[in-house]
């Protein structure tokens, strides 16, 4: 069974916004909201560091549990989506994230008018921000290939199988150790 | 302004539990048919405002309709559908009670209680008003920690405390049994009827008050004690140091010092001089206190509500920046 997280490789980032540009080109998040955001930390400090914040479609969603009309639900994969027909917007997942993922655009095009305060983040890059269904009522959902991820410059986002991307990054953690241990 | 559709909803639901308990005392007070017919007009008071309550909310979302029929969907583990599951349930007892107060033939809001048929059924149904109205209480006292128990979430650290539930409890007692009393002595000034009735009542109303008032002047200081302890994740404790400089010196900073005065101090002073009014058998200068304490109770409460439920940073605005504890 594949689970789908993202991890971030914080010594990689270099605040290019490459990520947030792709996933708003990809899936046409409108102005005003974007499904990821990087944080700075100790700007203009030693050590400054950058981190790609968004969804990290959690084991156990906070949101899914604070949801009242289940509109949140999780993918066999572990993609964590929401359903924008039963979002009412009340706002309570955003309150129940840990991450501030969960966004609620308010100055939306007439086009998109339908989704104005509905909750929208990030779906793994497998549904737009204008979702559609199948003629059983059942979101249509593209492959999970990020673009976050794909459009990193510096491969500092990582995203996919857990499995492949723990070992990525452990072993990038264990050169950059012996780099340190032998001075390098 | 964000939060003021949360602030006028929770504290006018509030207020309508509150309302619902001061009614059922007046109703226990009531001795004849005169007094039942000059409370009558109090139980407006507990539907009216959980109206308001309801409006406030429904208007915040993004599609009304549909949350006020899926709401309650997530019964098991949503707060907020906990909430309006009781919510729901605290209303329709309240709503059978009201109704068999308004269309009672004999002390019945006149044109209502002439409905043929109904105002029959709601007499012969008035055995059952008080017990209604308990359980309508009970459920309003059920419905007030569920309230509370929405914003005590870990994604809000701010009002993850125990005080939430204390301050919630104090607007339910404080401004709804209030709320009925002011209704009654504003009837009072206009038509001097059961004067007796309505004294009795300005006292459980001014007990209940007091009593609150004092549970207020303990909660304010132990709620910015709360936020200055740890809290159990360095986020927490991070969003609830945030929460408390948006209090103490903050965006609602003025608004913190303001309630004090509106909502504490001035109420105070009402509370200290009613019951020299009530003593002297000055009813309708008892009356204008009552008025004006709920007037100031009611700024105060929607103030102390707006800095508690606006200053909480959320988890998600704090938890970036608490990376930088991590090591790398």
């Amino acid at each position: 069974m594949v689970i789908y997280k993202f991890l971030q490789d914080v010594e990689r980032c270099i605040d290019c916004g490459g990520c947030f540009a792709a996933c708003k080109d990809y899936n046409g998040v409108p102005e005003g909201i974007s499904r990821i955001r990087v944080v700075k930390v100790g700007e203009g400090k030693p050590g400054e560091r950058f981190v790609a914040i968004g969804c990290m479609h959690c084991t156990n969603p906070p949101c899914l549990r604070a949801c009242p009309v289940k509109a949140i639900f999780k993918t066999a994969e572990g993609i964590v989506l929401n359903d924008k027909d039963k979002c009412i917007g009340c706002g309570y997942c955003g309150w129940a994230c840990p991450f501030g993922a969960p966004k609620y655009p308010h100055e939306v095009p007439e086009e998109l008018r339908e989704y104005r305060g509905i909750m929208d983040k990030c779906t793994f890059c497998t549904v737009p921000f204008k979702q559609e269904k199948d003629a059983a009522g059942n979101l249509i959902l593209r492959e999970p290939k990020p673009r976050c991820v794909s459009f990193c410059a510096t491969k500092a986002r990582l995203g996919g199988d857990v499995t492949e991307i723990t070992k990525i990054y452990t072993a990038r953690r264990a050169g950059r150790l012996v780099r340190t241990q032998v001075g390098v | 302004m964000s939060h003021l559709p949360h602030v006028l909803f929770t504290v006018f639901t509030q207020i309508s539990v509150g309302a619902l308990l001061s009614m059922l005392i007046a109703d226990f007070l009531a001795k004849d048919d005169k007094e039942l017919n000059f409370i009558e007009t109090g139980a407006w008071v507990s539907p009216v405002v959980l109206a308001i309550g309801g409006i406030a909310m429904l208007s915040h979302e993004a599609r009304p309709m549909l949350a006020a029929t899926s709401i309650t969907k997530n019964f098991p583990t949503s707060p907020l559908s906990l909430e309006a599951g009781i919510m729901t349930g605290f209303g329709i007892l309240m709503a059978v009670y009201f109704l068999l107060w308004i269309l009672h033939p004999d002390y019945g809001t006149p044109g209502i209680r002439r409905i043929p048929g109904l105002n029959a059924l709601a007499k012969w149904l008035t055995p059952l008003r008080k017990p209604v109205g308990i359980i309508g209480v009970v459920a309003g006292f059920i419905f007030v920690p569920a309230s509370a128990a929405v914003y005590m979430i870990p994604g809000l650290p701010g009002t993850s405390l125990i005080t939430t539930p204390i301050f919630f409890y104090v607007t339910t007692l404080l401004a709804g049994v209030t709320a009925v009393a002011a209704v009654l002595s504003v009837k009072y000034m206009i038509k001097k009827e059961s004067e007796e009735l309505l004294t009795r009542l300005l006292w459980v109303s001014w007990g209940i008050s007091l009593i609150m008032i004092i549970v207020l002047i303990l909660a304010i200081p132990a709620n910015i004690s709360s936020l200055k302890a740890p809290a159990e994740t360095v986020a927490a404790s991070m969003a609830r140091a945030k929460t408390l400089e948006e209090i103490i010196a903050g965006e609602w900073t003025s608004l913190f010092w303001a309630r004090l005065m509106v909502g504490v101090i001035l109420p105070i002073i009402c509370l200290a001089v009613l019951p020299f009014a009530l003593r002297k058998k000055e009813i309708t200068k008892a009356s204008g206190i009552t008025v004006l304490l709920f007037v100031l109770l009611l700024i105060g409460e929607i103030s102390g509500r707006m800095v508690l439920l606006a200053s909480s940073v959320p988890l998600g605005e704090v938890a970036p920046y608490v990376l930088s504890y991590m090591p790398v």
